[in-house]
C-alpha cells in the first residue's frame, strides 16, 4: 500500500522497501513500544531490590514479630524458623531466593496467619481495583468537563470559582475530609454507611440488591479516593486546553467557518486530551496510595488496608509483596498510558516527520 | 463594483490596562479578480487588517472599529452565523506557518472534506472525490493516498498546497493569504506563488496578499498598499508604487531590499 | 520585586504564612494553657471562654496544642523540603551535567522511586522503627557522640519523619533541575566559561544551578504544603509525631474516639492544616505565575 518512496521517508532508510504485508507504520510503532518495555526492566529490578531491602533494614530479625506472639518459644524453635525462612543465609542469596519465588508469583507465607501471601492479596484485589477504577472514572467525568469549561472562558466567573475550589481541594488533607464525611453523612445525618463493603444482613439480599448495597457502601470511599486527583487533573486539563486553543490550527478551523462547538471539541479537545493521557499514567501511584487511606478509614477489606495492617504488625512478606506489586502496577499503568498516547497521537503512531 | 470596501478600519489591543494601536484608520477597496498586496515591516499592522476583516481577532483583547462592507453587508456588525458562512465560503484564509496551521491529529483528507461539506452541497463519497480533485489541482501527486496522511507526513510546500486546497475548495470570492510563502524554502516559494497566480486566473479570485517581501509582491500582485505604523501610506498599481514611490517610507523600503532587481522578468499579468 | 508582592496570591499566601511563623515562634507566649497539661476533670469540654477551642480526651486545651502544633508542622515541612531540594539538586545536576551512563542510572533510580506509591514506601520505612536504629547510631565511635547529643535535643522520631518525607520528594526536584541543566548546557555562556578554564564544579554551582533555581523555588514552596499533608497523615495513623507532642495530625487521631460528639476536635486541626497548606500553595503558584511573566 505504501510505495517505495514512502519507505524512504518514514524510516530514513536509503533503499526502497518492497510491498509487504506489514505497513511501515506498524513496524515503527512496534519497535517504539518494545524499546519502552525494555526500559522498564531495570526499573522493575530496582523495585525488587528496594522491596527486599525494606525487610532487612528492620532492627532485629524479621521473625521477631512472629516470635513475639509466643514468648515461650525456645532457641531451637527460633533457629528452625530462621532456617525455614532462609534467614541464616547471606543477604544476596536470600535476595536471589526471594526474587526467583517472586517471579513465580510466590510471595511466601504471611507471618500473621501463615496463609500464602498471594492468596491474601488475590482475595482483596477486586475490591481495590473496583475502588480505583470507579474513582478514576469519577475524576475523568468531573475534571475534564471542569477543565475544558474553565479554559474556554479564562478569567471569567466559572474559571475563577473553579480555580478557588481546585486550590482548596489541593490543600485539604483527604483523611480529614474522610473524617468529616463520616461525621456528617455517617453519624449525624446517617445517610451513608461508614464502614465495610456489605451491610450486616447482606446474606439475605437478592443479587441485584447486593450490588446496590455494595455500591452504596462504596460512595464515600470512592469519593475520598478521587478527591485528590480531581483537583490536579482538572487544573492540568485547563492549562492543556488553554494552550491548545492558542494554536494556529484553531485559528484555521475558525477561519474555515466552523461552528465554535466543533472547533472546541473536534479540533481542540482531541489535542488537549493527549497530555492528560500521560498524566493519568503518572498518577497511578497516587491512586494506589489514595486507596490505602480510603480503605483504612472506611474499613474496606482491600489491598490498601491489608498493607496498613501488615505494616503495623510487621508482617514483612506481605509488605514486600505489596510494595513490589504496587511498583509493577504503576509501571503497567505507565506502559498503557504510553501505548494509548502513541496510538492517539498520529505524530508518534505514523512515525517522525519526513525531512524536507 | 468593489468586492470589499474597507473604511477607516482601526484595531487596538488592550492588555493589562495598556492600549496599543495596531491599525489606525486604514481604507481601501478590493476589486473582483485582482491580486492586491499589503506590504510593510513586521508590526505595521498588515496581519491585523487581514484577520479583522472577518472578525477572526480575539475580541477582547482586540477592539475593532470602522466599516468593512461586502455589498450591502457590514461584516463588522453582522451576526455570528452570517460571518461563519462567509468565513471559508466567501472569504478564505491561508496562513504563514502551514505546519502548525493544520490540525496534527486529523488527516489532511478529513480537514479538507470538512471544509467541503461545510460550504458546498457535496457529501460523503462525492466530497471525497472533490477533495482528491482539489489536491491534484494544487499540485499534490498521489492525491488519493495523501488523503489519509497526516500533516506531519507532508513537506512544507505540500502542507501549504493542502492549505490552499482547503481554502479554495468552497470556491470563495476572496482569498486572504497572510505571508503564505515566508516559512518556505526559496525554491518552493516560487512554486507556491505560481500556483496562487494560476489559480487566481482560473477561478477569477480576488487575493489579498500580505507580505513583507517586495519580491513576492512584484511577482504576482496587481496593486499594492504600503503600511507603516498602522497607517496606509501609499496605494496604487505595483509598477507605479515600486518604481516611482511617492511616500518616503516606500522609498526607504525599496532601498533596503537586497534581492530584487529591476531587470528581473516579472511573472505576472499582461 | 515590588511587582511580586502585588500578585494577589502571593500576598494572601505570604501574609498567612508570616502570621503562622509568628505563632510558631511565639507559641509559649501565645498559648493560654500548657499544651501538655493533662486535666482529666476537664476532658472533652466544648469551646468556652476558658478553653477557646475546647479540650481533648485528656483535658488538654486544644488551642494551645494547635499553637504548638504549628511549630511541628512548619519545622518538619521546611526541613523535609530542604532535604529534598538538596538531594534533588545534587542528583539532577549530576545527571544533567554528565549525561551518559550517570544520567541513565540516576534517572532509573528516580523512575523506580516514583513508581512506588509514596504512602507504601513511607509506611514501610516508618514502621520499621527507624528511630530505634537512629538511637543505635549513637554508639558509633566518633560521630556517635555527636549524634547521641543531637538526638537528646531533637526527638529522633521527628528527625526520621523529616528525613523520610524529604527522601520521598526529591525526585521531582531532580527531574526539574536535570531538565533545566540540559537546556542550559547548550547555551553559549557555558562554552564561554569553559574556554576561560572554569572547572566543572564551579561551572555547576556558580553558573548552571543559579539559573535553574526558579522552578525549584516553586516546587519547594508547593512541596512544603505536601510535606505538611504527609506529616499530618502519618501522625494521624499513629506513625508520625507521637503524643504527647502535639501535631495537628495526632490531635485529629485522638479526636477520633469522640467523632460525632466532639466536633471541635475534628474541625479545628483540619482547618489549620487546610489553611497552612493552602497558603503554601497560593504562594507557590503565585511565584510561578510571576516567574512566567518574566
Amino acid at each position: 500500500m505504501w510505495s517505495a518512496e514512502c519507505g524512504v521517508r518514514s524510516t530514513g532508510l536509503s533503499f526502497p522497501i518492497p510491498h509487504s504485508p506489514f505497513r511501515i507504520r506498524d513496524i515503527v510503532m512496534a519497535s517504539y513500544l518494545i524499546r519502552r518495555v525494555l526500559g522498564f526492566v531495570p526499573v522493575l529490578f530496582l523495585i525488587t531490590v528496594i522491596s527486599f531491602g525494606i525487610m532487612h533494614l528492620a532492627p532485629g530479625k524479621p521473625t521477631d514479630a512472629a516470635m513475639s506472639f509466643n514468648p515461650k518459644v525456645s532457641l531451637e524453635a527460633r533457629q528452625r524458623l530462621e532456617k525455614l525462612y532462609g534467614l541464616d543465609r547471606p543477604l544476596h542469596v536470600q535476595y536471589a531466593q526471594w526474587l526467583s519465588r517472586t517471579a513465580r508469583v510466590d510471595f511466601g507465607r504471611s507471618f500473621l496467619d501463615d496463609r500464602p501471601v498471594t492468596e491474601k492479596i488475590v482475595e482483596r484485589l477486586p475490591i481495590t481495583l473496583t475502588i480505583n477504577v470507579c474513582s478514576l472514572l469519577l475524576i475523568l467525568g468531573i475534571a475534564i468537563p471542569l477543565g475544558v469549561t474553565a479554559a474556554v472562558r479564562p478569567g471569567r466567573w466559572f474559571d475563577r470559582v473553579s480555580t478557588v475550589f481546585v486550590f482548596i481541594g489541593y490543600s485539604t488533607p483527604s483523611f480529614w475530609l474522610a473524617l468529616f464525611c463520616i461525621a456528617l453523612f455517617g453519624v449525624t445525618l446517617r445517610w451513608l454507611p461508614i464502614s465495610g463493603v456489605h451491610s450486616l444482613d447482606y446474606e439475605a439480599f437478592g443479587s441485584v440488591h447486593r450490588w446496590l448495597d455494595m455500591g452504596w457502601h462504596l460512595i464515600l470511599p470512592v469519593g475520598i479516593a478521587a478527591f485528590g486527583g480531581l483537583a490536579g487533573i482538572s487544573r492540568f486539563m485547563r492549562s492543556s486546553m488553554v494552550e491548545v486553543l492558542q494554536q494556529d490550527y484553531i485559528r484555521t478551523a475558525r477561519a474555515k467557518g466552523l461552528p465554535e462547538r466543533r472547533v472546541l471539541f473536534h479540533h481542540g479537545l482531541r489535542n488537549g486530551l493527549l497530555p492528560v493521557i500521560t498524566i493519568l499514567g503518572l498518577s497511578v501511584p497516587d491512586l494506589i496510595g489514595g486507596a490505602v487511606i480510603a480503605e483504612t478509614i472506611f474499613s474496606i477489606p482491600g489491598m490498601g488496608r491489608l498493607f496498613y495492617e501488615a505494616v503495623m504488625a510487621r508482617d514483612y512478606p506481605v509488605v514486600m509483596a505489596l510494595v513490589t506489586i504496587g511498583g509493577v502496577l504503576t509501571m503497567l499503568g505507565n506502559f498503557f498510558a504510553d501505548v494509548a498516547y502513541a496510538y492517539a497521537d498520529p505524530r508518534i503512531r505514523v512515525g517522525a516527520a519526513e525531512s524536507r | 463594483m468593489p468586492l470589499l470596501k474597507i473604511e477607516e478600519l482601526s484595531v487596538a489591543y488592550r492588555r493589562e490596562g495598556r492600549s496599543t494601536q495596531a491599525v489606525a484608520g486604514v481604507s481601501f477597496t478590493i476589486e473582483p479578480g485582482e491580486i492586491i498586496a499589503l506590504v510593510g515591516e513586521s508590526g505595521c499592522g498588515k496581519s491585523s487588517v487581514a484577520l479583522a476583516l472577518t472578525r477572526l481577532l480575539p475580541m477582547p483583547p482586540a477592539f475593532v472599529s470602522g466599516r468593512v462592507m461586502m455589498g450591502h453587508t457590514s461584516l463588522l456588525d453582522a451576526p455570528e452565523e452570517t460571518l461563519r458562512a462567509i468565513r471559508g465560503g466567501v472569504i478564505s484564509y491561508v496562513f504563514q506557518e502551514p505546519a502548525t496551521s493544520l490540525n496534527p491529529v486529523l488527516t489532511v483528507g478529513e480537514q479538507l472534506v470538512e471544509a467541503i461539506e461545510l460550504h458546498t452541497a457535496s457529501r460523503g463519497g462525492q466530497a471525497k472525490r472533490l477533495a482528491i480533485e482539489w489536491l491534484r489541482r494544487v499540485g499534490i501527486s498521489s492525491a488519493e493516498e495523501r488523503l489519509g496522511a497526516y500533516p506531519h507526513e507532508f513537506s512544507g510546500g505540500m502542507q501549504q498546497r493542502a492549505m490552499i486546497a482547503m481554502a479554495l475548495a468552497a470556491q470563495p470570492s476572496l482569498l486572504v493569504a497572510d505571508e503564505p510563502t515566508t516559512a518556505l524554502d526559496v525554491t518552493i516559494q516560487v512554486q507556491i506563488l505560481r500556483l496562487l497566480r494560476d489559480l487566481q486566473r482560473t477561478l477569477n479570485l480576488s487575493v489579498l496578499l500580505i507580505s513583507h517581501d517586495l519580491m513576492v509582491v512584484e511577482r504576482i500582485a496587481h496593486r499594492v498598499g504600503v503600511m507603516a505604523a498602522g497607517k496606509l501610506v501609499e496605494l496604487g498599481p505595483v509598477a507605479q508604487v515600486l518604481h516611482q514611490p511617492g511616500h518616503p517610507h516606500t522609498q526607504q523600503l525599496l532601498r533596503y531590499r537586497s534581492m530584487m532587481t529591476l531587470n528581473r522578468t516579472r511573472e505576472t499579468h499582461d | 520585586m515590588p511587582r511580586l508582592f502585588r500578585n494577589r496570591m502571593v500576598l494572601a499566601g505570604g501574609v498567612v504564612l508570616v502570621l503562622l511563623a509568628v505563632v510558631a515562634v511565639f507559641a509559649p507566649w501565645l498559648a493560654p494553657h500548657d499544651p501538655l497539661g493533662v486535666n482529666l476533670a476537664d476532658a472533652l469540654l466544648p469551646p468556652s471562654a476558658a478553653y477557646p477551642l475546647g479540650t481533648d480526651p485528656l483535658g488538654r486545651d486544644v488551642l494551645s496544642r494547635l499553637i504548638f502544633g504549628t511549630r511541628i508542622s512548619l519545622v518538619i515541612g521546611c526541613i523535609a523540603v530542604g532535604i529534598s531540594v538538596v538531594v534533588g539538586m545534587a542528583v539532577g545536576a549530576l545527571a544533567g551535567f554528565y549525561g551518559g551512563w550517570v544520567d541513565a542510572v540516576l534517572m532509573r533510580l528516580v523512575d523506580t522511586l516514583l513508581s512506588i506509591p509514596t504512602i507504601f514506601l513511607l509506611l514501610a520505612i516508618i514502621a520499621m522503627d527507624p528511630a530505634e536504629q537512629l538511637l543505635q547510631l549513637g554508639r558509633l565511635p566518633l560521630v556517635g557522640g555527636l549524634i547521641a547529643g543531637l538526638l537528646r535535643v531533637v526527638d529522633p522520631q521527628i528527625v526520621i519523619l523529616m528525613a523520610a518525607i524529604g527522601l520521598m520528594s526529591w525526585m521531582g526536584v531532580a527531574r526539574l533541575v536535570r531538565a533545566e541543566i540540559l537546556s542550559l548546557k547548550e547555551r553559549e555562556f557555558v562554552l564561554a566559561a569553559r574556554v576561560i578554564g572554569c572547572s566543572s564544579w564551579r561551572l555547576i554551582t556558580r553558573h548552571l544551578l543559579p539559573n535553574a533555581m526558579a522552578p525549584v523555588l516553586v516546587s519547594a514552596t508547593l512541596g512544603v504544603g505536601g510535606a505538611i499533608l504527609l506529616e499530618s497523615l502519618l501522625s494521624y495513623l499513629g506513625l508520625g509525631v507521637q503524643p504527647p507532642t502535639p501535631s495537628w495530625g495526632n490531635i485529629l487521631n485522638e479526636g477520633r474516639v469522640a467523632l460525632g460528639v466532639a466536633w471541635w476536635l475534628t474541625l479545628s486541626p483540619g482547618v489549620c492544616i487546610l489553611v497552612t497548606v493552602l497558603s503554601f500553595n497560593l504562594l507557590g503558584e503565585g511565584i510561578r505565575e510571576w516567574l512566567e511573566r518574566q
